[in-house]
């Protein structure tokens, strides 16, 4: 029953986002015929979801397919399974969170649910696909899910305010992306990445036209990750977002965009190297100096995670920059280290909201130490990781981006990271001293659910884990040095 | 076929009661406290009593269980080591650690809720400090070790400062914790220059290379004795010998099990196994040698007569461990790394015993440990007053006892040391005498004589509970019998069942190191010398009786006689004012005056924060009008940052 | 209108760059010219050629109709025309906002529908699989319209 245009094996490289799309409008279907109280079933199904499909990845993984479908519009190779394993992971957290979070804003319903699932089911694309047409749907189904979740919170001004910036802007990016990519195809005639390499390689380098594309392909795609001069709607998205959402789209959008970064830069725009690693290098440099700069200024926490996820995305363009096996395996292992412990310390914003309370104010955490010691040591550990200090997790992110920009002999670049870095533990540490040094301002405890507690554990447990024992992990994500065959 | 092994266990055991009493202790009731600590470290020394049992036919045994860090050559992997000095440090660490966890039973007994749950809280750190210990005697290279060294160091510093709202003891912890950084920063520098050297930080590559290599030629400095050097300032400081001593005698803030465990039996005897372990480093640099043997004996002197005239029961002990321990830095010197690990053993039976009969006394007496305001407690507490008279006993070297095997063993291989060989054995007899009288000036003014603390303590002071009764019996007949595992030839033709037993471990330094110390002088000369070091022990007994016992108003006359000595002994030798002189107050100037108010608050604070505050508020104003909010202008700024990277490449190319 | 969208894959192999012609943007003089794969523009070519038929034939309309038509406007020609009555109010009128959700609602599927259109292009060659497919496809639109369903998008008069 098959023909040319469609092989056996197209279906079993997507089975885990056919598993997730059905889930999704599972999700969506069922929480009709909920009753309120029963709400929180919709995050169980989407957590079912989410297993099925990691297990359907692990499969996937271990059998050894023709990993390449649909007309070579799909690649779905170990680079992008390690991607798929971490938006997972982070998806699977910022569920287990958003239950009560949900509960408590009124907005229990189970299309939420549905449109992480989408969105994520729109990120494993753009890291398996190869082929623009591919990537660009896929990034727009991220997207579009994306700004319905950022203004979920219907009645809540900034939350529809941070919604339309975000769309509107989000938009005129795509627009950019889009004249870039139609330039690219323009060039080559082809929209897959490995023939567009091949036909820029032949072509004159300082070819102007190859510079407007990858001016335009820069400039939309660094709005997705936030970079220097295109960051402008991240704190705003940041702040006005529901928490839950924020932790989601500080993490997996985050690292499905630099996937798919690496995927046009290191495959398809190779030929070009002289031409944006120089851009880049700029943007890198400005993002981790405004980003850290910003947030020494800000009070509140949710901003101060905003503008320190900016200069985190400076510090992986280093990886970028480098572009070597380290610089792959670095921002690999960053997302990876990335997803536990900024999902960790949101999941403690998150778990500070009540019902009189916001709690996104640094001053709410006040005297934390003695309401909520537990909480306030592991904030302690999730900052201290943030910061880059050994034995946490984050020390071993930074170490591999640090060491990748010093390979290549970028030697100004490292240092102005390490400065970074140094600024960096000013305004974490203000954190940690209004936390263990103010007075208390009230007698209310937190109260955790059972959800904020497993995702607490996990990514306390991994954030230490992958800090002290870092060797499985690092094997695990050097899965995605296969972006170089 | 290589035999199952579980040596991973040993440590782990000790870790996962350290983890359940330290998460959930708090809801636990006291008896469950007690039974996940006692269980845990109980299975943790069977188990090694078992694997070392069955497994001494097959030594060394190398368990390697993963790849810890992988970073360019470098390779550490998580491989546990059991041969006989290992095995021999897992059975002292162990035992005397599951003794003392008995005890800690019924002395903590009495810990109340102000100290957040002292209870639990104690185990788990004790728990989690046989598991540091644990690592760093199983490791088989040198980075595990170090995390079992730090991770000691941190538990002492945890248990130092267990009564952390008493300002005194904090800051004991803190003076331990610091005293050690120094120290640590030395073995760290030689641990990266055996790696740079060696290529590679697991044992027995970097034993099998330098054994092939030649030795070094005296008073003279190769990379060895460089490298052995910096490991050897590492073990002062853990080992508290001259100069980083000063932190152990305060250490004794902390509750008297942690003393006797760490600060006595186990943690502070790590120097000696580090020291012991790199043996083949050590004996291939005879500079370093000469150095360890020197500060080992001035040490050994040095802190006996600090001991002599200390009033604080524990303190006395405490001096009375640095000393023990320079007698151990000695053995090791002199290149008798067998002598030094058995006295280690024989000091954690007779060491650890003495504290926790100081422990139970200072139970008797409601926290009071001034020896002079104690007296006669011999009739009120039999076991502890017998017990501690025969660690005494074993301490001061009289025939019989365990101390009497070991340090004679020490004494003889320093006489017969090629360079200084007399000088040292001088220094080591007199220490010998010392000790005799600093201990038994504790037994005559505590234990015998009128009570000298009023009517009400004496009424008070009662014999322990039978919990911490067991384990100072069970310590007494180790302190009694340790010792028959070596016996000198002359008594019945001698016993090597201990030093056979280590041999393979220090095979390669008695063939290739300078260590082959020539027993020359025959059996005659041992008996002699032998007899005396018994000479001056008893009489340092007789003395203690005469002065302290016979006629106690003595004591004064004494004091008032020798008033410039017994200040400058009381004092300890002002070494504390001396450092506090030296070091801690020009480095106090210099943070106060140079790096707090010129660097810190006028160019750091000054020019760095405000002036950077300054700089980033003006940033801050500025891009705050580029955080305007309105999307348009972000609009504008994603045209203009694209019309930037245009014109960016059009000028670059 | 319909634009036929799906042409096939283009075949390339069949036609030959056309080698040596070289195209000009308006970069400037100083810029240097570059060659474009011709063979690609080529193959939509037919959508070229449509564009302008369909564009000139909306021109060629409007333009017959002014050229040939009299002009005589009166003031009663030149009035908003309403139903042949005369209007009342403004004409920018208020509407229910359910208005749009119903008219976006419309669209949506609407365009979810014109995917049919290629689909049944090429129907024949797809076989069974297209036809589970399309089965797919309109299950999801299916779910789609459940959920609209029962979230009262479609009733009027619920508020």
């Amino acid at each position: 029953m098959f023909n040319q245009y469609f092989q056996p094996n197209d279906i079993l490289i997507i089975y885990p986002e056919l598993l997730l799309a059905l889930f999704a409008m599972g999700v969506m279907i069922i929480d009709l015929f909920l009753d309120r109280a029963w709400k929180v079933l919709n995050a169980f199904t989407a957590l079912v979801g989410i297993a099925y499909a990691a297990y359907a990845l692990y499969r996937l993984k271990s059998n050894a397919l023709n990993l390449s479908g649909y007309n070579h519009a799909i690649l779905n190779d170990s680079f992008a399974i390690y991607f798929q394993f971490v938006f997972l992971i982070a998806t699977a957290l910022v569920i287990l969170i958003s239950a009560r979070y949900l509960s408590i804003e009124g907005e229990n319903r189970g299309d939420y649910y549905a449109l992480i699932l989408l969105s994520l089911i729109g990120m494993n694309f753009m890291v398996m696909g190869i082929d623009l047409i591919t990537l660009y749907i896929a990034l727009e189904l991220m997207a579009v899910s994306e700004y319905i979740l950022v203004g979920y919170l219907r009645t809540n001004r900034q939350s529809n305010e941070a919604a339309m910036k975000f769309f509107l802007l989000g938009a005129f990016s795509s627009g950019i992306l889009l004249y870039g990519i139609s330039l690219l195809y323009g060039i080559s005639g082809s929209t897959d990445l490995r023939v567009i390499a091949q036909r820029l390689a032949e072509r004159p380098s300082h070819d102007p036209i190859a510079l407007v594309a990858v001016v335009t392909l820069t400039a939309g795609l660094l709005f997705k990750i936030g970079g220097v001069p295109f960051h402008q709607w991240l704190p705003d998205a940041y702040e006005g977002a529901p928490s839950t959402i924020t932790t989601f789209i500080s993490v997996a959008p985050k690292a499905a965009s630099f996937a798919l970064i690496l995927r046009i830069f290191i495959v398809g725009l190779k030929p070009l190297e002289t031409s944006w690693v120089p851009v880049l290098s700029v943007v890198c440099v400005l993002t981790m100096t405004l980003g850290n700069i910003t947030a020494i200024s800000q009070s509140n926490i949710k901003r101060l995670l905003a503008y320190s996820s900016i200069a985190h995305a400076g510090y992986l363009l280093l990886g970028l920059i480098a572009g070597n096996e380290y610089g792959i395996t670095g921002i690999a292992i960053y997302f990876l280290v990335y997803a536990f412990m900024n999902i960790g310390i949101w999941t403690l914003v998150v778990a500070m909201r009540r019902k009189d309370l916001i709690g996104d104010q640094i001053q709410d955490m006040a005297g934390m130490i003695y309401k909520n010691p537990g909480a306030a040591v592991l904030m302690l550990v999730f900052l201290l990781s943030l910061a880059g200090i050994p034995p946490t997790a984050g020390f071993i992110g930074k170490y591999y981006l640090f060491a990748s920009v010093i390979q290549t002999h970028h030697y100004v670049l490292a240092v102005i990271a390490v400065l970074n870095a140094a600024i960096s533990l000013y305004y974490y540490f203000r954190v940690v001293v209004v936390m263990f040094m103010s007075e208390k301002t009230d007698e209310e405890k937190m109260t955790l659910s059972p959800g904020v507690l497993t995702s607490l554990a996990v990514t306390l447990v991994f954030t230490l884990l992958i800090g002290i024992y870092p060797e499985p992990f690092i094997r695990f994500a050097q899965n995605s040095l296969s972006l170089f065959q | 076929m290589e035999p199952r092994t579980y040596l991973w266990l040993i440590p782990i055991l000790p870790l996962l009661g350290a983890t359940l009493n330290g998460v959930l202790g708090r809801r636990f009731s006291r008896a469950a406290v007690s039974a996940i600590a006692l269980l845990s470290t109980g299975l943790s020394c069977a188990l090694a009593i078992f694997e070392v049992v069955t497994l001494s036919d097959v030594f060394p045994i190398i368990e390697r269980h993963f790849t810890w860090i992988q970073a360019g050559s470098l390779r550490v992997g998580y491989d546990l080591l059991l041969d006989p000095l290992s095995s021999v440090m897992v059975l002292v660490v162990t035992v005397v650690g599951l003794l003392i966890h008995i005890y800690s039973v019924g002395y903590m007994a009495h810990e109340e809720g102000p100290n957040f749950g002292g209870f639990y809280r104690f185990f788990s750190y004790m728990n989690l400090f046989m598991f540091a210990m644990l690592t760093l005697v199983l490791a088989n290279n040198y980075v595990l070790m170090f995390v079992g060294w730090e991770g000691v160091g941190l538990c002492s510093y945890l248990l130092i400062g267990f009564y952390f709202r008493k300002q005194s003891a904090s800051d004991a912890g803190k003076k331990a914790f610091i005293t050690n950084r120094i120290g640590d920063f030395g073995l760290t520098l030689g641990l990266f220059s055996l790696f740079w050297m060696f290529g590679t930080l697991d044992y027995q590559p970097i034993f099998a290379r330098a054994a092939a290599m030649p030795v070094e030629p005296l008073h003279q400095f190769g990379a060895l004795t460089i490298i052995t050097l910096l490991l050897f300032i590492g073990a002062t400081g853990k080992s508290a010998q001259i100069p980083l001593y000063v932190w152990l005698p305060d250490a004794m803030e902390g509750p008297t099990p942690v003393s006797a465990l760490i600060h006595a039996a186990t943690m502070v005897t790590a120097g000696v196994y580090m020291m012991a372990r790199s043996n083949v480093l050590f004996s291939h640099a005879p500079t370093t040698l000469l150095i360890v043997a020197v500060i080992g004996a001035i040490t050994a002197l040095f802190a006996g007569t600090m001991g002599l005239v200390q009033r604080d029961m524990k303190r006395i002990l405490a001096y009375s461990t640095i000393s023990q321990l320079g007698y151990m830095f000695l053995a090791c010197g002199v290149g008798a790394y067998a002598a030094g690990i058995f006295h280690l053993m024989t000091h954690a039976f007779f060491k650890a015993l003495l504290f926790l009969a100081a422990g139970s006394v200072m139970h008797a007496m409601r926290g009071e440990l001034d020896i002079f305001k104690m007296g006669g407690l011999r009739k009120k507490m039999a076991t502890t007053y017998w017990t501690f008279l025969i660690a005494s006993l074993a301490i001061a070297g009289i025939p019989g006892f365990s101390g009497f095997f070991s340090k004679d063993e020490i004494l003889w291989r320093a006489f017969n040391s090629p360079e200084y060989g007399r000088l040292l054995w001088a220094v080591g007899w007199i220490t010998a005498g010392l000790t005799a009288l600093y201990m038994f000036r504790i037994v005559f003014v505590a234990f015998h004589g009128e009570f000298r603390g009023g009517d009400e303590a004496w009424h008070h002071a009662h014999e322990s509970p039978r919990v911490i009764r067991v384990p100072l019996v069970l310590l007494a007949v180790g302190a009694l019998l340790a010792g028959y595992v070596q016996v000198p030839k002359f008594i019945f033709g001698g016993v090597e069942k201990f030093s056979d037993f280590l041999a393979p471990v220090f095979a390669s330094t008695t063939t290739h190191g300078v260590a082959e110390t020539a027993v020359n002088g025959g059996h005659h000369l041992e008996l002699g010398l032998t007899a005396l070091s018994v000479l001056i022990a008893l009489a340092g007994i007789g003395i203690a009786y005469l002065v302290f016992r016979a006629k106690p108003e003595r004591a004064d006359l004494l004091e008032q006689k020798l008033k410039p000595l017994h200040s400058l002994l009381f004092h300890k030798y002002w070494i504390d004012e001396l450092y506090s002189t030296l070091f801690i107050r020009p480095i106090q100037f210099l943070s106060t005056w140079v790096l707090w108010k010129i660097v810190d608050l006028f160019v750091i604070d000054g020019l760095g924060v405000n002036g950077s505050g300054f700089v980033v508020r003006g940033l801050g104003r500025g891009l705050r009008h580029l955080q305007s909010g309105r999307v348009r202008a972000y609009a504008g700024w994603v045209v203009l940052g694209a019309v930037l990277i245009v014109a960016f490449l059009v000028f670059k190319v | 209108m319909i634009i036929p969208i799906f042409t096939g894959p283009p075949a390339n192999k069949n036609l030959t760059p056309l080698e040596g012609q070289t195209y000009s943007l308006c970069f400037g003089h100083a810029w240097p010219h570059f060659a474009f794969d011709s063979d690609m523009l080529r193959s939509y070519l037919p959508i070229l050629v449509q564009l302008i038929l369909v564009s000139l034939v909306g021109f060629a309309i409007i333009a017959l109709s002014y050229l040939v038509g009299k002009h005589k406007p009166t003031p009663e020609k030149l009035m908003p025309y309403e139903c042949g009555v005369r209007p009342t109010g403004g004409a920018h009128e208020r509407f229910p906002v359910k208005f749009y959700l119903v008219a976006m609602l419309f669209i949506l599927f609407d365009v979810e529908v014109v995917f049919l259109y290629p689909w049944a292009v090429i129907y024949r060659e797809l076989l069974f699989f297209g036809f589970f497919e399309m089965l797919t496809f309109i299950l999801v639109v299916l779910a789609g319209y459940v959920y609209i369903w029962k979230k009262g998008a479609l009733d009027w008069n619920k508020n």
